[in-house]
């Protein structure tokens, strides 16, 4: 480049400014509807992995003797919908302020999402505790135990795991995103 | 897809799908990478376009926009810069192949360049280098005029420091 040229910054910004984007209106309804796609695919799993939970927990209250395990099976499996509507209903910041706020903005959002998750986390843990210590009890008492009972309790016992590691994994990718924004802004703002 | 969506994808694709591609540029070395972040920012804008009530100047609003895409979805953006050639892109209509050659390799130089500034100077010689004034780009980062305007000072002694050390 002209050395010249570096002392006009017109002529920086005329150089800067040439040229156009590869890309289509082909490429962004694609990506648009790819977009979209992600997301259907992601509320349906969601939708079938609560409403087999319910099904699940609903089966166990009338399965087994001890009732109210069931009946806190069932109460994990309704907070765990009230979890997720709630999160879904919570709109993400679309950063339309300035980009400062935005990230003020979408670091609360993280650690909203964040404190959703840990209560989550110990109400998942709490019902897992009963559900083993039924499944346990029962394996003791094997004679006793209907093979549907057991069923049931295993089947419970799983749901409520796999909630546990799906909350997992989404709080550790809230936790990534939160670090991520917090470096960003961090950057943005501490000027040495 | 109405027929007002297409317009308006349209409209913005034409008016911003450059300004988007630099910004993305500026942040992903990679022709590929930078590619997929100028899909991603325009699909965003797309999105917020109907929520746009003139609060701001238009551009500030696609800038805002962008840079939160940039921000929340390149998480190399904050790494150590990479220096890797960029992709072709699409020849202006209104230069000859040789001027386009010319600037294009002029305009790769400095896009090469500028991402090798630290993020908070890069994000003011970007949009200063779009012809932001410093009020407009204080709305659009959320900082102060006097804050621009020392970095924008400083972004451009490191540019030219770059541009002397790099002929």
């Amino acid at each position: 480049m002209n050395p010249h040229a570096t002392e006009h910054w017109q002529d920086l910004a005329r150089v800067w400014q040439t040229g156009s984007a590869p890309v289509t209106v082909a490429d962004i309804e694609k990506l648009h509807e790819r977009q979209r796609h992600r997301l259907r695919v992601v509320r349906a799993v969601e939708l079938t992995c609560m409403a087999l939970g319910i099904f699940a927990a609903l089966w166990l209250v009338l399965t087994i003797r001890l009732r109210w395990v069931g009946i806190l099976t069932v109460a994990f499996s309704v907070a765990s919908v009230f979890f997720v509507l709630r999160a879904r209903r919570e709109s993400v910041p679309p950063g339309s302020t300035d980009l400062l706020e935005a990230l003020k903005d979408s670091l609360a959002y993280q650690e909203w999402l964040a404190e959703q998750l840990r209560y989550g986390r110990v109400l998942g843990f709490v019902a897992l505790f009963a559900v083993v210590m039924v499944a346990s009890t029962q394996l003791m008492h094997v004679a006793s135990a209907t093979r549907s009972g057991l069923l049931a309790t295993a089947i419970a016992a799983l749901a409520i795991a796999a909630t546990v590691a799906w909350n997992m994994a989404l709080a550790w990718r809230v936790w990534r995103c939160t670090a991520r924004l917090k470096v960003f802004t961090k950057t943005l703002t501490d000027v040495s | 897809m109405t027929s007002t969506d297409r317009a308006t994808l349209d409209r913005i694709l034409r008016d911003y799908a450059g300004f988007a591609h630099r910004l993305a540029a500026s942040y992903e070395s990679d022709p590929e990478a930078a590619r997929d972040l100028t899909q991603e920012i325009l699909v965003a804008v797309w999105r917020a376009w109907p929520a746009y009530r003139h609060q701001c100047a238009e551009r500030t609003y696609v800038a805002r926009i962008a840079h939160y895409r940039i921000a929340t979805h390149v998480d190399r953006a904050v790494r150590e810069p990479r220096r890797a050639p960029l992709g072709d892109d699409i020849p202006s209509g209104s230069m000859t192949p040789e001027e386009h050659a010319m600037r294009h390799g002029q305009r790769e130089h400095l896009i090469a360049l500028v991402r090798t500034l630290p993020v908070a100077y890069r994000e003011v010689a970007l949009l200063l280098l779009e012809d932001f004034t410093p009020a407009e780009v204080a709305e659009t980062l959320g900082i102060s005029t006097n804050a621009v305007a020392i970095r924008g000072t400083r972004a451009r002694e490191m540019l030219r420091a770059l541009l002397e050390q790099r002929p």
